[in-house]
Parts: structure tokens; C-alpha cells; sequence
């Protein structure tokens, strides 16, 4: 690999870079967070002090109390200031959202002072539980106000009597693993789990791209401004205006502390300079204090101010919520790009200094840890390309130094995606493929066509209409989804529902196994079903039945959110929070969309489904009697029928008719999603991403018609299940292409695995970038690509049956891994590692 | 006229190899040259052929009850299976009753049509990197009129079409497979008559006249195996060389492709013996002297692999 980075580079490493990677690269291989509490701290005064106060201005003068509390440190050789903390993985207890789950955990936290320990449990714990029922705790109403139906399938019990109320933020919040359940045995108890989940409790912020490029044009004194405007045009006598009245105050107070974190930085900055020896580092810290003054209190005039001022920006997040996740800074090389021309044109600085405060400020966001999954990043996302307002292209010269930057940095974050459309200029898409080339998973290819499909359809179902202009300009949060920057409200994961489930429930007549009672819809003991269609009615059913309970659980969410924790911060950078007067939580922003209906297995029900179209009611070799007999004991003494099942068509091999049921799954799921809607104003969004969780939640799937067993790993997202597309990558794309994507308003993931060999050279950068070619052609969402090493080979030849489907150059031809010879296997192996080292 | 049905071993999408851009590789099945060294020994035969994968073998002996002609023998031992290759008739039973894929058919029968299906189904990949159809073996002249029918069916969807050819055929029979064809690849595996025919079964005396011909017609790129001890001196290299340079222009390159060992485990899967399974690949400093020698006669020189 070093030579092709070499060939692909244009500009060298300087020393500075190469010693702050090898640091941020050391800090992203510890895998347990180091725990702060300054935030929880100041929160919990804040909050303590203000109570009966309306609750937008407290959370405004809490996010001001937290400012305060910032902690001022200065990394060395850093040219940008701010963290949350003294090391790249720290992060804040966040006690509020934990409650009692801290309560419980906190002896088990790996990094952590004992006399933080102490604070945590003696002064803010304590407040939070109050009485002992945790009611200052938003989880506590969000809990209480639900319907029991809505409750058992979302906690596997109704518990009318609300018994498991003060337990309630004691169990593991979804999908938040800090620790290990191992390390704190008999301390589990807690709510059940049922057949939907809703992903919004605890970690509500996030998934969202706001600010960064008002703050650039007018500094937060600017935003201050315009909400002192706002309330100096209030009309007093209109009721509805007065209640605007504690909410633009709050912004004030908000934007007014959020200037106030430059000066803060600068004083101290200039202190350090003073004691610094190295006079160029003492030269560099006096231009970082200069900055530190302007902005982000100030609009931004050079690159290096504008690149300090969204980091900020970013930071800032973290006077708001402990758990900022998926706040992403959006598409830097446009709104960035006016500075770096400026300083280019009038000579203040040259293109190796841009790239080098490039790498470093990339380099910034490795810091933080998801609060999901566990050895990630916090899911900043960033995208270069795409369109400009009037539909011609957007790459420009910043577009390119940003791909430089990944290049040169080639760490896990940020997640770094490039937007890609029938314009996109060669050069810049060769740059792009050269990048995936180096086999750092980066960057994420997303098809920006789709895009503007996706938003123009949307305002068909409610909520204004995405003009033409905001479509074109959008971009992606969080892993992949599509976003318009500083005007969309999104905040959040909502519910999670379960495609494959549907079908288990529709084959069962809503019997859940797992719980031992009924609770889907009751459709009809599917063992009588004598066509098709009724299969196909069984399982949509089920579908609108556990769709209408996901809207519920989220309505409810959303109107606790905005009692207990709108967002100050937040919404004064999101059109039109000020202009209405309300925060985002309560409606406040432009567009309403979201959250969404997360699903994953739309392949396996797809699968499952030709299944069953083909063998029992097309060529009548299995009865519906013995396919569901099958299920039920998990293919046990019945390897026969289990074969005829494997072997009907796969989805991932460019094959119409199961192509056809899975391209059906989508559409059907996504009609039923946009059906539902939040309590903003808008309607909810179908999304396919399991992330990591493909494994874990196919744990609570028994076995399909599709031939898979009970417990065995859902598919990643839209890719194909493991091991059964065999036709190779045209092939994949091809099938992916028949199913509606712009129609799929959250995104879905598309995860490849290529053969690393076939791509490591100039006219492999060209083939791949015919690939993403056809990609737009075919209207794909999204792609991204896993180079395969050495390691992924070595595993196939442990497991080979979870590898059938991977392909490998072998000499002038592609061949099956798995079915190679041991020792061609390992002469592949061998000349994989030459090629990497 | 209505045109047979080809016999095609596989098809291989997304192919790199094999022409420009991203391509589909047809594999026919047939071939009339044996080859010591082949590295695809199912596509030598013209019938269909079940392939056995013994690292997926579960042993569960479904194949051995279900065979018609009772081909199939267990090992009590060591539950691993045998086919006696002469008692079977390639019907695919085996395959269909296997329940972890370790048996495989190869060669399916298609139409011009039913094979163009196939091959349409990438034509957006063909188009966005220049890349197209290439027809390969076994011998696809072996099948002419089909693959002449198929090729020109390409054709009338502007696809770039190109054929990997051992040019051992009757000018008649392969002639007119050339005017449906962009790019054609032909195996120069040695200058003398009498050691081709040792090592491959034919003479080449045919084969080189054939190149003559169709490199007054068509573009044409040469590719010689380097089989140590077989065609890998000096004098023939030069030799060849040299045939090369005198067949013109349209002899845009001469690839040499080092031996390689990497297909040696399909003659298991046929329940065939390798020959030269000691046999070594060529060092690379011998393949870039070779490529020097070639070099000097003023051709393009490629060492592939």
C-alpha cells in the first residue's frame, strides 16, 4: 500500500501530521471511554437552581452553565484548539440520561477517578432520582403516558399498574453498551424486551448537520441578533407570540455564552504562549489565541478562523447533550471553500499549508466514541461533491484536499462519504476510487441523483415541499442518510421494527415464541392459506399493525422530548426555530421529516418469500402445513425440506423473480412508514441500516422460510444475505438497481467485499470508477466497499461456509475462495500481504 | 437455418482480464488440444462434466443413492466420495440431491438467445467502462455456427466483442467467426511442430497459419504459456518473436503469461491426476529476460498473469 499511496498522494505528510496520527491512531484502539463530569455537573446545578422556571430557558442557562464549566485544554502541536476533554476518547457520564443505569454501572467504568465517582454519586445521581421514582428523568413520563398495548410491545409487558416504574431507567438502554453485562451480575433487572423497540429514549440528539455555515457568515453574536430582532417584532398582543417569549430568551442567553467560548480559549491560549520556549510554536499559538478572539463569536475572514469556528461550532454540542451523536459537519469543501479561494487569491497562505490544517482538523474527528456500538467513532459525517443549487456540479479545488486529507489521515473517522451524480467530473471520481483503493473502507459512495429524488418526493406526503435548489444541495448524517443541512429537524433513531419478524408473526398468526402469547395481529392460522397473496396480505397486516404501534411510542417520545429537554442550541441554528419562535422539538425547524421506522431483513423476507412463491404454491412440493411445522422446530429432522428451501433463488444475483419480492418488501414497507406521522407536523421515514446489529437482532428471529435457522444473522442492510450472492458485484448492483431507492428516505447500506488485488493499480481505479458509474446509472443509494485483506481470507478458510460468496483474482481470472485448494488458498494469502506491505 | 445449442462450462461477470473494461467471460466447453499444462482441465471435454468440491463434501452419501448409473462410490473409511468418470453420463442428479453445494455441473446447453440474456444483463457496466463480451474456452470455434449466431447478436447491440482462441480449426470454420469479432486472443504455445504436438496433442501447423490469416482481417493479441521445460529457451522465444513481428500491424501484442500452478486443483474435482504438479513456476528474472529477447524483434511486449 505504501507505493500506491505514493502514486495517489499529490501532496507529502508533513512531520506535524505524521506525529498527531500516530497519536490519534494509538487513542482509537482503547476500547473503553474515559469518563468526565463537568457537564453532568454543571447540568445538574444549573437544572437544580431553575427549577420552576420555564424549561427552555433552563436548558438554555444549563447549556450556558456548561460553557462555563468547558474545559480549557491546549493538545500540543495541534493547530486548532477545544476538546470536551484531555484525551481524544473522553466523554461525558451523562447522568441525566443514564439515571438509574448509571447508578448501577458506574463501579465498572474502566477510566474514571474515584473522587469523580464520588461527585457522580453524592451530588448529581441525587438529583436526578429525587424521590426515588426518577420523575425529573424524562424516561419516567415517556413510560408512564404509554398506552399498555403500545408498552408490551415495546417492553414485553403491559404492566398497567405501573409496578416497573422505578426500575424503568435502570435497564440497558438499546443498543448503549458501556460495559459489559458480565461485570455487574445480579444488577440487570429492568424492562423486558418486546417486539419493537424505540431508539429515541436516551440518546435523542443527533443525526443532524446544523450551523456551521451561518456561524462562519455572522459568528454566534450574529445569530444572537437575529433572535433579539425576532423578539423586538413581537406582537404583544397575540398570545401565541407571548409564548415564544421564554424560548427567544433562551437563545439569546445561549448565543451570548456560545461567543463567550472563544475568549475563553484565547486568554488561555496567550498564557501558554507566553511559557512556550519553541518560538515558531510561540508564533503559532499567538495567531491560535488572535483567531480564538474573533471567532466563533465573530463572522470568520480566513481559512484557518473558518476551520476553528465550525469546530466550535461542533464542540458546543456538548454544552447541549453528553450524547452527541451523528452530528456531523456536512459538506465542507462548499460552505468552507469562500476562505480557503480568499487566502489563496490574496497569497495568505499556499495549498500545502491548506492541506496540512486540513489533515489536522480531520484528524480532530476521530475524538469521541458512539455511544452504540462499541470501538466506533461518533459518527461524524462529512461529504465532498455533489451539486450546486442550479444543478451543475460542485467539486471544486477544497473537494480535492479533503480527499488528500483522508488519504493521508486513514483513520476510522470522520465518515467520510463522496457525493456522486451523472455530472460528477472524472478526475475528481478517479481521486475518489484511488482513496477506496488504499482499503480504509473510505469513502462511502452516495448517489446524489437519488438524493434529489428522494427529497422532491417527499413533500408530496405532508410538510412543505423540498424545493428543487435544497434537494440538489442535500447531503448525508450518520452513516448514510440524507439530510438538508441547517433546515431539517432530524434528531434522532426512532423505532426499530423487524421486516423478518412481520413474517415470522404473519406465519404464526401473531404468536411471539419468544414472549409465549399472542401479540402481533391475529391473521389467520397460515397453515390454511391457500394462495400467495394471502401470505403476502398476512404479512403486511402485521406490518401496518406494529407500524401504528411504532408511531405511537414515537409520538409519545417526541412530546416528552419537548417537555423535558428541547434543545436551545440546536434550534437556534435550524431554520426557522427563531422565525417561529419554538425549538425544533416542538416544530420548530423548516422541515419535519423523520424519525424513521428503522428496519433490516429485507432480504431475508424477500428470500423467504420466493421461497415460498416457487415451492408451495407454484410448483407444490411443500404444503404451507409442513413449511410452518418446519419453522417451528427450526428445520429439526427435516434437511430435506431445509435443502429445497436453500436452494430456491437468492436475492443478490441479479436474478428477476426474487429480485421482484424483495423490491416488493421495500416498497411496501416504505408505503406503510410515510403513512405514520410525528408530532411536528411531519411523517416518519423508512430507513434499512441494521449497523452492527444484524447479528444481534437476527438473535431474536426464528427460523424463515428462506432456509436460514432461528438465531443466525439478519443481512447487512440491503446486502445480500452472507454467502449466497454468487455472481459477483455486477450482479449485486444489478439487483440492489430493481428496488425503488430514492423511495427509501433514510438511506439503506450497501456494503461490498471486493478483492483488494483486483483494484491496487491504475487500471483497476479505472474500473472501479466504471463501477460507480453504473452505480448512478442504476440509481443505487448507496455503496461502500470492503477491500478484502489478508485476515478476511484467513478467516474464510476457517469458516469457509460463511465465505462461499467470496471471489478472489487467482491469476488472469476470479475464482471462489473457498473453493481453492488449501495451498492455492495460502499462496493468495501470502501475495496479499506483499501487496500490502 | 436454425442454429444448435452451445455447451458453455461458465459465465464469469465482472471479468478483468480478458479484454478491455469490465467484461463477461463465456467459458465453452470443448477443446480439441490436451494440454499438459491446462489450467481449466473440465472445459477440455465437449459434454457436460459434474465437478466435485471435496472441501464441501459433508459425506452424507446422497449423491452415491441417487446416481442412475451407480457411478458414485463411498469410501467407508473416510466417507469421501468417487465418480467414475466413465460410467457418467453428466445427467446432474448428484448435484441437485447435494446439500452443501460440493457438486457442481459444468456445462449447460443454451441458445444464441438464452446466452445473450446472460450477457445483456450487464450492458451497463459494459458501457461505462468500454468493456464487453469475450468468448473463451475450451475451443469456441468448436462450436461455431452458435457462437458465430451469438456473437453477431452482440454485434447488433454495438457490444465490443472478443474471443480467446487456441486457432487449431479448419480456416472454413474459423473465418467466419472473425467478422463478428473485435479482438481476438490467440495461444502461441510453440514454434516447433513436433514439440507442440508432444505436449498438446496437436501439431501447429494449422494454428499458425491460421494466425497468419486472421491477422490480415482483425485485431489480434498473442499469448505464449511460459511451461518451464516445455517452450521457455531462448530460441523459441525468439522465434516467436519474430513470427509475431511478421504478421503486421494488427498484431498489436505479445503477451507471455508465466505457468502457474493455480488450476491444478480442478483435476481433482474431475477425480483426474495433475502431471506436473512438481512443476515450478518461472522465476521472474527469467520471464523479463524472456520479455527482452521478445522486445528486441521491435513488438509490444506484455508479461501478463
Amino acid at each position: 500500500m505504501a507505493d500506491l499511496l505514493k502514486t495517489f498522494t499529490t501532496i507529502e505528510l508533513t512531520d506535524r501530521t505524521k506525529k498527531l496520527r500516530a497519536f490519534y491512531l494509538e487513542n482509537t484502539k482503547r476500547t473503553d471511554p474515559v469518563y468526565t463530569i463537568w457537564f453532568d455537573r454543571a447540568i445538574a446545578k444549573s437544572m437544580k437552581e431553575t427549577e420552576g422556571e420555564p424549561m427552555v430557558l433552563r436548558r438554555a442557562k444549563a447549556f450556558a452553565a456548561a460553557v462555563e464549566a468547558f474545559p480549557v485544554e491546549i493538545f500540543p502541536d495541534e493547530p486548532f484548539v477545544g476538546w470536551i476533554g484531555g484525551g481524544p476518547t473522553d466523554v461525558p457520564v451523562g447522568a441525566e440520561q443514564l439515571g438509574a443505569r448509571l447508578e448501577i454501572e458506574i463501579d465498572a467504568y474502566k477510566f474514571m477517578s474515584e473522587e469523580d465517582r464520588r461527585i457522580v454519586k453524592e451530588e448529581i445521581l441525587p438529583y436526578w432520582k429525587g424521590e426515588g421514582d426518577w420523575k425529573r428523568h424524562w424516561f419516567y413520563s415517556n413510560y408512564a403516558n404509554l398506552p399498555p398495548e403500545t408498552r408490551e410491545l415495546l417492553y414485553g409487558d403491559p404492566d398497567p399498574e405501573l409496578k416497573k416504574i422505578n426500575i424503568i431507567t435502570r435497564s440497558k438502554p438499546p443498543a448503549m453498551p458501556r460495559v459489559d453485562m458480565k461485570e455487574i451480575p445480579g444488577k440487570t433487572d429492568g424492562l423486558g424486551r418486546g417486539l419493537i423497540s424505540d431508539g429515541m429514549t436516551r440518546h435523542h440528539i443527533g443525526h443532524c448537520s446544523y450551523g456551521y455555515e451561518k456561524i462562519l457568515k455572522k459568528g454566534f453574536l450574529g445569530v444572537k441578533k437575529d433572535a433579539e430582532d425576532r423578539l423586538a417584532r413581537l406582537d404583544w398582543n397575540n398570545p401565541d407570540e407571548l409564548r415564544k417569549v421564554p424560548f427567544l430568551k433562551g437563545v439569546i442567553l445561549a448565543m451570548e455564552a456560545a461567543a463567550g467560548i472563544g475568549m475563553k480559549f484565547a486568554k488561555e491560549v496567550r498564557n501558554a504562549a507566553k511559557n512556550e520556549t519553541d518560538p515558531a510554536r510561540k508564533a503559532e499559538l499567538e495567531g491560535i489565541a488572535a483567531i480564538c478572539e474573533r471567532v466563533p463569536a465573530h463572522p470568520a475572514r480566513t481559512f484557518h478562523e473558518a476551520l476553528q469556528s465550525a469546530w466550535f461550532t461542533q464542540i458546543l454540542n456538548w454544552c447541549e447533550t453528553p450524547i452527541v451523536f451523528a452530528v456531523g459537519p456536512g459538506k465542507v469543501d462548499q460552505y468552507l471553500y469562500p476562505y480557503y479561494e480568499n487566502d489563496i487569491r490574496e497569497g495568505r497562505i499556499t495549498k500545502a499549508q491548506a492541506q496540512e490544517l486540513i489533515d489536522c482538523w480531520l484528524m480532530r474527528f476521530t475524538q469521541g466514541v458512539s455511544p452504540f456500538i462499541p470501538q466506533a467513532g461518533a459518527a461524524y459525517h462529512m461529504d465532498v461533491g455533489g451539486l450546486k443549487k442550479d444543478g451543475s456540479d460542485a467539486t471544486n479545488a477544497l473537494s480535492y484536499l479533503f480527499l488528500e486529507g483522508m488519504m493521508h489521515t486513514r483513520l476510522v473517522e470522520p465518515n467520510f462519504g463522496v457525493l456522486v451524480h451523472s455530472k460528477t467530473p472524472d478526475e475528481f471520481l478517479r481521486k475518489a476510487c484511488e482513496l477506496c483503493v488504499l482499503g480504509t473502507g473510505h469513502p462511502m459512495f452516495l448517489n446524489n441523483d437519488v438524493f434529489v429524488e428522494n427529497f422532491l418526493a417527499r413533500g408530496t406526503l405532508g410538510g412543505p415541499p423540498v424545493p428543487l435548489e435544497l434537494a440538489r444541495t442535500s447531503g448525508a448524517i450518520g452513516c448514510n442518510e440524507p439530510h438538508v443541512a441547517n433546515y431539517d429537524s432530524e434528531f434522532n433513531v426512532g423505532p426499530f421494527l423487524l421486516l423478518p419478524q412481520m413474517l415470522e408473526l404473519a406465519l404464526s398468526d401473531g404468536w411471539s415464541a419468544y414472549h409465549g402469547k399472542f401479540m402481533g395481529a391475529r391473521t389467520g392460522d397460515a397453515r390454511n392459506f391457500q394462495t400467495f397473496d394471502e401470505v403476502q396480505e398476512a404479512y403486511l397486516k402485521q406490518l401496518a399493525f406494529f407500524a401504528h404501534h411504532c408511531e405511537i411510542a414515537n409520538k409519545n417520545s417526541e412530546i416528552t422530548l419537548a417537555e423535558h429537554y428541547p434543545t436551545i442550541y440546536a434550534s437556534a441554528l435550524i431554520e426557522d426555530c427563531i422565525e417561529k419562535g419554538i425549538p425544533r422539538e416542538a416544530g420548530g425547524a423548516r422541515f419535519n421529516f423523520g424519525p424513521c421506522i428503522a428496519t433490516a431483513g429485507a432480504t431475508d423476507v424477500g428470500d423467504s418469500l420466493i421461497a415460498i412463491k416457487k415451492l408451495v404454491f407454484d410448483e407444490k412440493k411443500i404444503s404451507m402445513a409442513e413449511l410452518v411445522d418446519a419453522l417451528d422446530k427450526n428445520f429439526d429432522g427435516v434437511d430435506a425440506l431445509r435443502e429445497e428451501l436453500l436452494s430456491a433463488p437468492k436475492f443478490g444475483n441479479d436474478l428477476d423473480d426474487v429480485d421482484d419480492q424483495v423490491a416488493w418488501v421495500m416498497k411496501t414497507y416504505c408505503d406503510e412508514v410515510v403513512q405514520h406521522q410525528n408530532s411536528r407536523g411531519g411523517h416518519l421515514v423508512p430507513y434499512q441500516n441494521p449497523l452492527v446489529w444484524y447479528v444481534s437482532t437476527g438473535k431474536l428471529v426464528g427460523a424463515l422460510p428462506s432456509g436460514r435457522k432461528a438465531r443466525e444473522p439478519l443481512s447487512d442492510g440491503i446486502s445480500p444475505t452472507r454467502g449466497v450472492d454468487v455472481s459477483g458485484p455486477t450482479a449485486v448492483f444489478n439487483s440492489v438497481g430493481k428496488i425503488d431507492n430514492a423511495a427509501i428516505f433514510f438511506g439503506q447500506t450497501l456494503n461490498m467485499r471486493l478483492d483488494r488485488e483486483v483494484f491496487a493499480s491504475d487500471a483497476g481505479v479505472r474500473m472501479l470508477s466504471a463501477m460507480i458509474r453504473t452505480f448512478v446509472d442504476l440509481k443505487i443509494h448507496h455503496c461502500q466497499f470492503n477491500l478484502v485483506s489478508s485476515e478476511v481470507l484467513r478467516a474464510a478458510q476457517e469458516t469457509p461456509q460463511d465465505y462461499s460468496d467470496l471471489t478472489i483474482r487467482v491469476a488472469g481470472y476470479v475464482a471462489y475462495f473457498t473453493r481453492l485448494g488449501r495451498d492455492v488458498q495460502n499462496s493468495i494469502i501470502a501475495r496479499n500481504e506483499h501487496g500490502a506491505a | 437455418m436454425t442454429v444448435s445449442k452451445g455447451l458453455i462450462a461458465k459465465i464469469e461477470r465482472f471479468s478483468l482480464h480478458d479484454g478491455p473494461g469490465i467484461r463477461t467471460l463465456l467459458v465453452t466447453k470443448g477443446c480439441p488440444l490436451k494440454c499438459r499444462w491446462c489450467s481449466s482441465p473440465y472445459t477440455q471435454s465437449p459434454k457436460p462434466e459434474v465437478l466435485y468440491f471435496a472441501s464441501h463434501c459433508l459425506g452424507c452419501g446422497n449423491c452415491v443413492n441417487a446416481c442412475p448409473q451407480q457411478a458414485i462410490t463411498q469410501d467407508d473409511a473416510t466417507a469421501s466420495v468417487k465418480t467414475d468418470r466413465a460410467a457418467c453420463v453428466g445427467c446432474g442428479t448428484c448435484v441437485y440431491v447435494c446439500p452443501n453445494s460440493a457438486r457442481e455441473l459444468s456445462g449447460r446447453y443454451y441458445t444464441p438467445e438464452e446466452l445473450f440474456a446472460e450477457v445483456e444483463k450487464d450492458e451497463a457496466f459494459y458501457r461505462r467502462s468500454g468493456g464487453g463480451v469475450t468468448i473463451g474456452g475450451g475451443e469456441p470455434s468448436m462450436q461455431a455456427s452458435f457462437v458465430k449466431a451469438f456473437l453477431a447478436l452482440c454485434r447488433s447491440h454495438l457490444m465490443h466483442t472478443a474471443m480467446e482462441t487456441c486457432a487449431y480449426a479448419p480456416w472454413e470454420t474459423f473465418a467466419p467467426l472473425l467478422n463478428e469479432i473485435d479482438l481476438v486472443y490467440m495461444d502461441l504455445k510453440h514454434m516447433d511442430a513436433g514439440r507442440h504436438s508432444a505436449w498438446t496433442g496437436v501439431s501447429n501447423r494449422v494454428i499458425l497459419e491460421n494466425m497468419q490469416k486472421a491477422a490480415r482481417l482483425n485485431d489480434i493479441i498473442v499469448r505464449i504459456p511460459i511451461i518451464p521445460g516445455f517452450n521457455d529457451d531462448e530460441e523459441n522465444i525468439a522465434k516467436s518473436a519474430a513470427f509475431v513481428q511478421s504478421l503486421g500491424e494488427r498484431a498489436l501484442r505479445l503477451e507471455l503469461l508465466p505457468y502457474h500452478l493455480l488450476g491444478s486443483y480442478h483435476y481433482a474435482e474431475l477425480d483426474r491426476d495433475y502431471t506436473l504438479s512438481t512443476l515450478s513456476p518461472p522465476a521472474e528474472e527469467h520471464m523479463k529476460r524472456l520479455c527482452g529477447i521478445a522486445e528486441s524483434f521491435g513488438i509490444d511486449v506484455e508479461i501478463g498473469g
